[in-house]
């Protein structure tokens, strides 16, 4: 049990690093200091789907 | 720092803000979707430049007074992407004021911002445009020269020819400073000798402005190291076919250029003058002043004012 929640803090922490670097690519400033929680207001920096 | 619980409470309101973050800009997520596949999600958002570019090749003349939006045909702004794409963008901004010479003009899009140069021409207004196509009859019309000797037209009612192709004179006194006057002439003689008047300038062919007896007008003349020069058959048509372009400086300069090559600088401008201001000419003398007389054919004058 405790094996698998470590696995799924891994899972979960690569999910934010991928998030982070996508993104970085799309523009948007990401440091790895950067809260998970953050990331929201990131990905609203970013235009609507179908805006440019 | 919370129990466990706590925080994967909290872990999961992080999702759910990331989730309606998604949404927010179109994203369509389900319940069954997976946090990692929020990555994919993302992927569908447009991006966001790194930077941009403004590259300005010129092609047209631009003036002061344009508007910075003749400059977009000769404009590419070209945004780049942090995954390492690039487009060429329209919908950029510019800024900047677009000053005789060279203006630099800012290109912004998203945020960033490049900037580049303009040469920039003073703007030229035409105020008039006289083409001289029939004998001169009355003074408002055109004038083909050597013509109507020893007449004075009135004043007032546009250009005077003043005897036999003789000065050019505005009625309205337009000639101010920072303007312009372009005669275009297709045919002149200057064979004829003569003593043309009392010249000052220095020049050994210039302009000068004369001020006989009230009428004020700038001539061509010859300098020959007297108060009275005298004109010699040689001196013939050295404007001939020139555009002359005769402009106003200041009270005490005036510039003239035959076609592009500065032939005269110098002179005064008497804006106080009672009479109409002389656009230039050739040297008139006619029975009233002198003996002598000059032909020219004055194709056209055309008046420009700075602006």
């Amino acid at each position: 049990m405790v094996k698998k929640l470590e696995d799924k803090l891994d899972y979960l922490a690569d999910t934010k690093e991928l998030l982070r670097q996508k993104l970085n690519e799309k523009g948007v400033t990401v440091s790895s200091s950067d809260t998970f929680r953050s990331y929201a207001n990131k990905i609203l920096e970013l235009p609507s789907k179908g805006q440019e | 720092m919370g129990t466990l619980a706590e925080k994967l409470d909290y872990l999961a309101d992080t999702k759910e803000a990331i989730k309606q973050a998604l949404i927010d800009r179109g994203c369509t997520i389900s319940d069954s979707d997976t946090f990692r596949s929020y990555v994919n999600k993302l992927s569908e958002l447009p991006s966001l430049p790194i930077s941009i570019t403004a590259v300005y090749t010129q092609t047209v003349t631009v003036k002061d007074t344009d508007s910075l939006d003749v400059l977009r045909p000769d404009l590419v702004v070209t945004a780049y992407y942090g995954d390492g794409t690039a487009k060429v963008v329209t919908d950029y901004t510019l800024s900047g004021t677009l000053e005789v010479g060279t203006s630099t003009i800012t290109a912004s899009y998203k945020g960033f911002s490049d900037t580049f140069e303009v040469t920039v021409e003073e703007s030229i207004i035409q105020l008039y445009n006289w083409d001289f196509t029939q004998s001169l009859t009355d003074s408002v019309q055109g004038v083909t020269a050597s013509i109507i000797q020893g007449v004075t037209h009135a004043i007032g009612t546009g250009l005077i020819f003043a005897s036999r192709v003789s000065s050019v004179y505005l009625a309205d006194g337009l000639m101010d400073i920072g303007r312009t006057a372009e005669i275009d002439i297709s045919a002149m003689n200057l064979a004829t000798g003569g003593t043309p008047g009392v010249f000052t300038t220095t020049n050994n062919y210039g302009f000068r402005y004369n001020d006989n007896g009230g009428y004020k007008y700038w001539e061509v003349a010859r300098y020959s190291g007297s108060a009275t020069p005298t004109y010699h058959a040689s001196d013939a048509n050295i404007f001939n076919g020139k555009t002359l372009k005769m402009t106003i400086i200041s009270d005490s300069l005036m510039e003239v250029y035959a076609d592009d090559t500065l032939v005269y600088s110098g002179g005064r401008v008497d804006i106080g003058a009672s009479m109409p201001w002389g656009l230039g000419g050739i040297t008139n003398k006619t029975t009233a002043w002198g003996n002598s007389y000059r032909d020219m054919t004055i194709t056209g004058v055309r008046i420009y004012a700075n602006q």
